[in-house]
């Protein structure tokens, strides 16, 4: 089934940016669930612009990105017994190497960000888009994509430094 | 003239826009954030701050994927918008096309009436008796 083999191709770097917006694996499968069914009802009507993979890859990122960032706002408007479980992300293996005291610190650092930076984050980082592509990808200029970044960058550098004392 | 001074402030700020890895900055930022790193205790522990960070990132990349099958049949539940094709929409104006020409051509087969205004008009201006016309 060539849906499958798209959905296949896609599936786990939207997982990886989603995750790491909304900080829940069971909602980011939710909202990558709703970017492949908003790719099927659509698909009748895509047109391949430019290079035509990159270009639905960058459209599939865009679309959960917004997703991500809408489903979060919702779920914390929400009350607090009614949202669910933040859930530990699904880490690599190797995680084991990187000192576990570091990981609560970058979490930490990564619950003071808004969710914009947050998404910036996970573009730059597990999704590897560049400035101007991360910034399509959140229909935002680069000079404001890059603000975010910095932003986002100092909270977490912050963070880091400050639960170590130095 | 006096050399400007790299400040910790400043070198900072391109560690917040530029990340942790030294190899990506420009040359010269490079090199002036060397010389302040190897004088700067505070700089050196903002560098190794950002890249435990980015580290962390990296390493806590979430490689999980659900069943691609099953996402794509849940999805595939759903109907499909209609296509407006380029090639459907050169059809609609091709039929519309051919509809206005059939219907001109049945206009124009129509047998044209014995009063045509033509023939009233002369038909009236042969008459005797003057004219209406001042």
């Amino acid at each position: 089934m060539a849906f499958s083999h798209l959905v296949q191709r896609h599936q786990t770097r939207l997982m990886a940016v989603t995750v790491r917006i909304v900080a829940s694996r069971a909602i980011a499968e939710e909202v990558v669930q709703e970017v492949f069914t908003r790719a099927w009802i659509q698909a009748p009507r895509w047109r391949p612009q430019g290079t035509g993979r990159a270009t639905f890859g960058a459209w599939l990122t865009r679309v959960a990105t917004n997703l991500a960032i809408d489903q979060t706002r919702r779920v914390r408007s929400l009350p607090l017994e009614a949202a669910p479980e933040p859930v530990d992300p699904q880490v690599h293996p190797d995680v084991k190497l990187i000192d576990e005291e570091d990981r609560c610190r970058l979490e930490a650092g990564l619950q003071t960000l808004s969710l914009r930076q947050r998404a910036a984050i996970a573009l730059t980082y597990d999704e590897g888009l560049s400035n101007a592509e991360g910034a399509a990808a959140m229909e935002t200029t680069v000079g404001a994509f890059e603000l975010l970044l910095v932003r986002a960058r100092r909270a977490l550098r912050q963070a880091m430094m400050e639960e170590t004392g130095q | 003239m006096t050399k400007d001074v790299y400040t910790l402030q400043a070198f900072l700020d391109e560690l917040d826009r530029l990340g942790g890895d030294l190899a990506h900055w420009p040359s010269q930022l490079r090199l002036d954030a060397e010389a302040l790193l190897a004088t700067s205790v505070q700089a050196r522990a903002g560098l190794e701050a950002m890249r435990k960070a980015e580290a962390v990132l990296t390493w806590t990349q979430t490689k999980h994927s659900a069943a691609p099958d099953v996402m794509a049949a849940l999805a595939m539940r759903y109907p499909q918008v209609r296509s407006h094709s380029g090639a459907v929409r050169r059809l609609s104006w091709a039929a519309a096309g051919a509809a206005a020409l059939a219907f001109g051509l049945f206009v124009g087969a129509w047998p044209i009436q014995n009063n045509a205004p033509a023939d009233f008009v002369a038909a009236a201006l042969e008459q005797p008796g003057g004219s209406d016309v001042r």
